[in-house]
Order: structure tokens, then sequence, then C-alpha cells
């Protein structure tokens, strides 16, 4: 899976940080950009609070 | 590798499923707060059920569901997909609840299954208040009340009432042992005749489906339209009996149906 195919991190990252958002988010991002190509990644902030850590899922 | 759960499944009560300990005492904290028993479609899920879940997904694209060696967070016990959930979002989120599914839609990170939720520990405020007792959920075997009607001369009539469903009792019916049965506390509820109405609507029944002759209870048995002490009313057999019998015109059936009826 390669982080950079998936569109707009600035919108994540204000999803995940805003006060009434989710601690984790998954996304179907709709191909194969995943390692298992069902389509579907989760991501979460680092402990630093800003920076995105994409799973497969 | 398969995943296989290792917690604490935990019934949530009503036909909800179940969920992980620290998920479910936060739906019985949620129902507590409500004052009814939050509605859930789904809950826990096996393997199985996940895997149904997730080849339909990659058949039709939709709904969402992860691959359950994952897994999803439904296996591990900590999903609810729920409608009523989306009316009250801001008590979901203060009781750690939160929805997590979006799709790239038209250039926009989209909110796409607004129905399903995932329990945070962490951010979950009343973590550490006690679960309401389970003596509190309803139980399945709760879905019926045992009456005691009393009718204005003093005298007490038993039967039980179910979602569409009433039964008087007789003697020979053994009512105490019925009671005992359907009721997690044994109890019978007392009912003021000129109640019973109220009652019987508020469980789905018709109105008409009882009276009081010769100091008698009686019930409307809609199959055999008979009056009568003992009888069971209820909304299957009341459509039941609106439906038109098969008229048998086979002359091999007919013949059929008398060798039977000769043999009764």
């Amino acid at each position: 899976m390669h982080a950079s195919r998936i569109p707009d991190h600035a919108a994540l990252r204000s999803i995940l940080q805003a006060p009434d958002g989710p601690p984790r988010m998954i996304l179907d991002i709709g191909g194969s950009a995943d390692l298992d190509g069902d389509g579907l990644v989760t991501v979460h902030l680092a402990d630093d609070g800003d920076t995105l850590i994409f799973e497969d899922a | 590798m398969a995943f296989t759960f290792s917690g604490e499944m935990v019934d949530l009560g009503g036909g909800r499923g179940w969920l992980d300990r620290p998920a479910a005492d936060s739906v019985f904290r949620i129902d507590r707060q409500l004052g009814h028993l939050l509605q859930i479609t789904d809950a826990g899920r096996t393997w199985g059920q996940q895997n149904v879940e997730f080849q339909t997904y990659l058949r039709v694209g939709y709904p969402i569901a992860l691959d359950p060696d994952t897994p999803s967070i439904h296996q591990r016990g900590a999903a609810v997909d729920s409608n009523e959930a989306q009316r009250i979002l801001a008590i979901m989120a203060d009781h750690g609840w939160y929805r997590t599914v979006y799709r790239w839609v038209n250039g926009v990170w989209t909110l796409v299954e607004e129905w399903h939720f995932e329990h945070s520990p962490e951010r979950d405020n009343h973590i550490n208040d006690p679960a309401a007792p389970a003596a509190q959920i309803p139980s399945e075997e709760d879905d019926m009340l045992a009456l005691r009607i009393k009718d204005g001369a003093g005298r007490s009539h038993l039967a039980a009432l179910g979602v569409g469903v009433f039964r008087h009792f007789i003697e020979g019916d053994n009512p105490e042992w019925v009671k005992n049965v359907i009721r997690s506390d044994d109890a019978w509820v007392d009912v003021p005749l000129p109640q019973l109405p109220a009652l019987l609507r508020t469980y789905g029944c018709d109105l008409q489906i009882w009276d009081v002759r010769d100091s008698a209870f009686v019930v409307l048995d809609p199959l055999d339209n008979t009056v009568r002490s003992g009888n069971m009313w209820s909304a299957a057999n009341a459509a039941r009996a609106k439906l038109t019998p098969i008229q048998v015109n086979s002359a091999e059936t007919l013949a059929y149906v008398k060798e039977l009826a000769g043999k009764a």
C-alpha cells in the first residue's frame, strides 16, 4: 500500500484531529493500491497527533 | 491465519447479539441513559459471519466490510450497526462510539456508513462507571406478560400477553407453571379490567377479542370463531382465518381426504 496514492491527507488529518473526530478511519480507496487488493486501508494519527499512520485492512 | 475472538462474549439482551465486555458494558450504560434498549441491527460477528459480509463487499462493493482475517472490529466485539444511534451522536461520542467508514467520493472523504459505530475505550467518558445490572436488561423470556386480570366483581382471571398474542388460562393449563416459564421474575402483573384494552392495543392485539360471560373470562379464537375460556387469540391466526382455504378439485385428492376421514 502506497500512502502517497491515498488522496487528500490534509482532509484526513482534519477529520481525525477534530474534537468529535473518530480515533481511526476505515478508507475505501476503491482500487488496488493496498496490499491485499480489496481497496480498504485504515488510518490513524501517530502519537505526535499529526503524522498519519496507514495500514492495510 | 483465521482470527479467533478471545474476549468475553456478552449477550446484549433483546436479541441484539453480543459484544466484548467493555463495549457491552458501554451499551448497557447507554441503555440506562436512554431509558430503553438502544436499537442495534448488528453487533459482534464470528469469522464466518464476517466472511459472508466480506464476500458480498468484494462482489458488489457495498456495504464496506473488512477481510475476516484483518479482522473487523465487529469480530473483536467492539462495533455495532444502529439506526437509532445516528440520532444521538453526542451521547454515542460521550460513551466513546464513533463512525469510522469513509470513501473517496467526488474528491471528498465522505462518511458512507452512517450506521457503523466503533467503541474506543480511551474516548469513553463513562468507562469507569458501573454498567447497569444485568437484571435491568429485559431478557428474551420476558417478552410476554403474565396477567392477573381483576374484574369488577373482584374475580381474578389469568392470561398471557405478548406481541400479537393473547392467551387465557384455565386451571388445566397449570398457569402458575406457565407463568414461571415465561417470566424471569415469576410474577403476575395485576391488571384492572378497564386497563386491559390499553395493554392489548400496546401489544398489537385487537380489542374485541375478549368478554366476561356468566362470570367467566372468554377469548375469541379466530381460527374456529369460538368464544370461550382457555382460548388464544393471535394476530397470525386472525390473518390465517381470512385466507381463502384451498378448494380441492382433484378426484384423487378428494378420495384420499375421504379415506383419511374414514380412519379418524
